[in-house]
């Protein structure tokens, strides 16, 4: 697994010729938020064109978990659900982090009017991992396509 | 004995290898030639030895020749568990439950419906929904999503009409898997479910139009309604949408917080597994039927539309146009079943039931075609009386993509006879036939174990795409 180098840290990366019918997917992310934004990121490059993904609607809800990884877990999966049943894909997200929950403010818009490249359908548990290295987190995991 | 990757596998018959390594906790039976074996990728062998790591299983550990690495047991894992004794794990029945395949026939020729052919596909692309975020054309509500997951096709056809009653001989379980319980599915998996009912989804689902290239065996095809070369056919490769998915999630995050509660130690989180017998083994099961009806429904409306559209398009009724159900079979699932005079939780993730006469369907890709085979009696004795179920893929969708852009996958296709009509050209390219291993070879290893007898293969001419 590539680890990240120098001052600046790559955002996210796609692991090419392992889980050869989904996908793996390394984020990285200094802070907690930025892990975040850099997944609702590759969420978004996987699904669609990243660049294409316009501001214009705004979702908010609340994670409830008993770890971080647990709520980044749930969080993934709220990703899924939106899309499946509000249509909604987002770029950028405020997060508030409590001791057992993450409050989250999501920005973003219908994808029927985006350009698609492949659904993103599940989250699996295979090698889901959440390390907190020396100054950055790292997160591991494979979307079933 | 071939030491293959630092793995000893022993060869057992002309396409099956035996890996008995004692730190298992059950043999692994791989039914492939030697060739589709070194093309498998080296986390099948991971996950099959993970697998075989699960408590309860009863016999081997099958891997089937189109397998590749997916999460938790390869895609075209087959294991048996016992009916009082053994587990049950979603991870190893996947996400997709009840994805699976369907043949219908028709009594048109190639050459008929070449003027058409293009016609044919834009049409079928406009009546069924495919890709991501399109709304199925039946609208339910939650009454009768309720009806249609418990009580299957048999209710499709009678509330709504969609379908011929002779259709229902020809679906696995006449399209209805008993002791489906919707109490037992989430509000996420309804609401996920409701819009996308009828719909064909993405990734490497499709709708195609095909030719009968070869028929291998002419008794048999002809009893099928496989009756000359260059007969068209319509094959749909689709599931139990976002509903299953979410029915499969729901149950891990349960399956995995009760591990310590049953004592179980899994080697990969997604292979998370419950008794049989304990409330939450039973419940899943309740919820999966309701996913695996789902499936059936979800094939029998698409068909409804097919029909339709094949209609409007040639002037002729689809009964006159003999579009007879072929078969209609899941390759997704975990079902009770009496083998050996002992009832086995047969778990299926990638592979098709293949008992004796039965029809069996393996798709290929949009460029290689697929094949309609029987199933055997030697697959019961061998693999739990299961086959292949596709061709399997051999690079991941990442690299297909530097490969070839989409729109020239469509025209390259389009040079060789293959209309195709997709909602993502990016999603195509993933699904290019050079992605994917040579069915024909995938076909070969089936017969050469025995678990299957092909009899016929079938070329794309339209196919439509998520």
């Amino acid at each position: 697994m590539e680890k990240p180098t120098g001052v600046r840290l790559k955002k996210w990366k796609i692991i090419e010729d392992k889980n050869i019918a989904d996908v793996l997917v390394v984020v990285y992310g200094k802070t907690k938020n930025a892990l975040l934004n850099n997944l609702l990121e590759v969420f978004g490059f996987i699904i669609s064109e990243i660049e294409k993904i316009k501001l214009r609607k705004k979702i908010t809800f609340k994670i409830k978990g008993k770890s971080f990884s647990e709520q980044v877990f749930l969080l993934i999966e709220k990703l899924i659900f939106f899309k499946d049943t509000k249509h909604l894909i987002f770029k950028k997200g405020r997060f508030v982090f409590e001791k057992k929950s993450i409050k989250v403010v999501l920005f973003g818009q219908k994808i029927n009017n985006l350009p698609i490249k492949v659904d993103i359908k599940a989250l699996t548990k295979h090698k889901f991992k959440l390390e907190k290295k020396e100054g950055y987190y790292r997160l591991i995991l494979v979307f079933d396509l | 004995m071939v030491d293959f990757r630092k793995i000893n596998l022993k060869k057992i018959g002309k396409a099956e290898w035996l890996i008995d390594d004692k730190n298992l906790k059950r043999k692994i039976k791989i039914f492939a030639t030697e060739e589709l074996l070194r093309e498998m990728d080296d986390e099948v062998f991971i996950q099959a030895k993970n697998v075989a790591l699960l408590p309860g299983i009863f016999g081997y550990v099958c891997v089937m020749p189109d397998a590749h690495s997916g999460y938790g047991a390869p895609i075209g894992t087959v294991f048996a568990m016992d009916e009082k004794d053994g587990f049950v794990s979603p991870g190893a029945v996947g996400y997709d439950i009840n994805c699976g395949m369907r043949l219908i026939t028709t009594n048109l020729t190639i050459k008929e419906i070449l003027p058409f052919l293009e016609k044919l596909v834009n049409k079928l692309f406009e009546a069924v929904p495919v890709g991501v975020g399109r709304r199925g054309f039946l609208k339910i509500n939650k009454d009768e999503l309720k009806h249609l997951t418990e009580e299957g096709v048999p209710y499709l056809m009678e509330k709504f009409g969609l379908g011929w009653e002779e259709d229902l001989k020809h679906i696995e379980e006449e399209g209805r898997i008993k002791n489906a319980e919707f109490s037992k599915v989430s509000k996420a998996a309804v609401e996920r479910g409701i819009s996308q009912l009828s719909t064909l989804g993405s990734g490497n689902h499709y709708l195609e139009i095909q030719k009968v290239e070869r028929i291998f065996d002419k008794e048999s095809a002809k009893i099928l309604g496989i009756l000359s070369k260059d007969q068209i056919t319509i094959m749909i490769h689709c599931g139990s949408r976002g509903f299953g998915h979410q029915i499969c999630s729901d149950y891990l995050h349960l399956f995995e917080k009760n591990l310590f509660h049953f004592k179980i130690k899994v080697a990969d989180r997604q292979l998370a597994c419950a008794p049989i017998n304990s409330s939450l083994g039973k419940d899943y099961l309740s919820a999966m039927a309701c996913a695996v009806n789902f499936a059936f429904v979800n094939r029998q409306a698409i068909t409804y539309q097919v029909r339709k559209v094949f209609e409007e398009v040639l002037g002729k009724n689809a009964k006159e146009l003999q579009m007879n159900l072929v078969y209609d079979v899941a390759h997704n699932v975990a079902k009770f079943e009496i083998h050996n005079q002992k009832k086995l939780l047969i778990h299926r993730k990638g592979a098709t039931r293949s008992f004796p006469s039965q029809p069996v369907i393996i798709g290929g890709s949009m460029e290689t075609g697929s094949f309609l085979l029987l199933g055997k009696k030697e697959a019961m004795e061998k693999s739990f009386g299961s086959t292949a179920h596709g061709s399997g893929r051999t690079m991941s969708r990442a690299k297909a993509k530097k490969l070839i852009r989409g729109e020239d996958l469509i025209t390259q296709l389009k040079e060789k006879g293959i209309y195709i009509k997709a909602a993502s050209f990016s999603g195509l390219a993933e699904e290019a036939g050079f992605a994917y291993k040579n069915i024909k070879k995938v076909v070969e290893s089936v017969e050469l174990a025995g678990l299957s007898k092909p009899i016929a293969y079938l070329k794309p001419v339209g196919n439509i795409k998520g």
